[in-house]
């Protein structure tokens, strides 16, 4: 029994969602529970307004996902790598998709913070520490944040297709790709920015 | 045989779900996308789940974009040192200010699977999945059960959480930030039944003030399968009460109903 209103809500959302959805696809769940299959890992935003499969309208199974503050791929991170490497060595999804969006309000202290007068110091909580490179991204293009975020999903997309976890599934002949879209927002439409590496293209 | 190769239709599809989904709401409510874009998010609950596809947030609790602030990871885990983990709350709870952060784990969690493999072969897997998983193998020693583990994993989870979210109120001693209550809850998400389960609660005050009685009225307290009316996410109620078997759109594991109106909107 419940007290707190929004813990009761999500738990009677399920709830009826669970109910429905067994009433609507007989066994459902009992063949989630075998197994997972994806053929799409999602690597994405934290922001609330960029849920993966509500978006693309997809079920439990179809994509594996990461979500961070301002869809960041850092190259020495341990918890973005070890997403990667299970997804597409583990899972054996095919695509990687780099999602950024607009409206960030990740990019958008990004750009503050590199335009901030006084300069601000050096990084000190763990928030900073995540944003700074893009912050030195924002420095040093100067971009606005519709450009900032598409240069950041180019970033990431390049950290994606030259890690250790990529090269090695090319070299093992996976055919797994890497592509770099934004969610607009304002449209509620996903853009592929057409910058797509395959194991042919790497 | 042609030999043709079978067209990979992955990202088309996806691409054309989304095409139909933004053109479904604007249908049923114009001006929707825009408006969303013009306001900041508000979301009250962070979400730090697994990275796992089968267990999507939004979709398991059938909420709308704007409700969920969300990490997932390899076996939804949570470290004061892990910089995207540690930088998500920060920004939740300091920005955003979520009244809640929700660390959901679930059964067939690949993650355990390989903690209990690491445990069995004596050594960790090579690379950074082995780095990561440091901390489940270490508990998996202690919790040879794949539900005692998933637990014990989301109990730790929470543990931390709630330490890391006092220590960040107490590095503002001159009080500069107002900080609010946060709700710190552990859940296990089971896949067998779509259905999901709290495992406890830690409750963080915000230093130098007294918490005030939770005054909340009861009659809008909801229970599980005991509501007449049960609300969607959006904050409409349905038009009928459910009754079992009796109402015509029944929405499929995707939250879009069988007319094809997508239950998020």
């Amino acid at each position: 029994m419940s007290q707190d209103p929004i813990l009761a809500r999500i738990l009677a959302n399920n709830a009826q969602w669970a109910a429905d959805v067994e009433r609507a696809e007989p066994g459902f769940f009992a063949e989630c529970a075998k197994g997972q299959a994806p053929k799409v890992l999602w690597i994405g935003c934290a922001d609330s307004r960029v849920p993966e499969s509500v978006l693309t309208v997809s079920k439990p199974g179809d994509i594996f996902v990461h979500r961070n503050v301002a869809n960041q791929f850092p190259p020495d991170d341990d918890n973005t790598l070890a997403v990667l490497t299970y997804a597409v060595l583990h899972v054996g999804v095919s695509h990687v998709i780099m999602v950024g969006h607009t409206q960030c309000g990740g990019a958008a202290a990004c750009i503050a913070a590199a335009n901030a007068s006084p300069p601000a110091g050096p990084p000190s909580t763990p928030l900073d520490r995540w944003l700074a490179p893009l912050v030195t991204i924002a420095k040093e293009t100067g971009h606005g944040p519709a450009e900032l975020v598409e240069a950041n999903v180019r970033a990431g997309v390049a950290n994606i297709v030259a890690s250790d976890v990529m090269k090695s599934a090319w070299v093992q002949g996976k055919d797994v790709q890497v592509h770099g879209w934004v969610y607009e927002i304002e449209k509620g439409r996903l853009k592929d920015l057409r910058i797509t590496v395959g194991k042919n293209s790497a | 045989m042609s030999g043709y190769a079978q067209k990979d239709t992955t990202i088309s599809n996806l691409v054309r779900r989304n095409e139909d989904w933004a053109a479904g709401i604007e249908r049923i409510h114009p001006g929707a996308f825009p408006r969303m874009a013009r306001r900041p998010q508000q979301p009250k609950v962070l979400w730090i789940g697994c990275s796992d596809s089968r267990v999507p947030e939004s979709v398991i609790t059938a909420s709308v974009p704007g409700d969920i602030f969300v990490h997932r990871n390899i076996g939804n885990q949570f470290s004061a040192d892990d910089p995207s983990a540690a930088s998500v709350v920060q920004f939740a709870v300091q920005r955003l200010r979520v009244s809640h952060v929700v660390v959901v784990g679930h059964t067939h969690c690949g993650g355990v699977a390989a903690a209990f493999e690491a445990v069995k072969d004596g050594l960790p897997p090579s690379g950074p999945l082995g780095g990561w998983l440091h901390h489940l193998i270490h508990l998996a020693r202690h919790h040879p059960d794949a539900t005692d583990l998933t637990e014990a994993n989301v109990v730790s989870a929470i543990d931390r959480v709630r330490d890391f979210i006092e220590k960040m109120e107490y590095l503002d001693p001159r009080g500069e930030q107002e900080f609010q209550q946060v709700t710190v809850v552990g859940m296990v998400y089971e896949l067998e039944t779509g259905r999901l389960r709290e495992l406890g609660r830690r409750e963080v005050w915000p230093p130098q003030e007294e918490a005030d009685e939770d005054e909340s009225d009861t009659a809008t307290v909801y229970e599980a399968g005991r509501y007449e009316n049960p609300p969607y996410a959006n904050g409409q109620y349905a038009d009928e009460p459910y009754e079992d078997g009796v109402y015509e759109n029944k929405p499929y594991a995707n939250g879009v109903y069988a007319t094809g109106i997508p239950v998020y909107v």
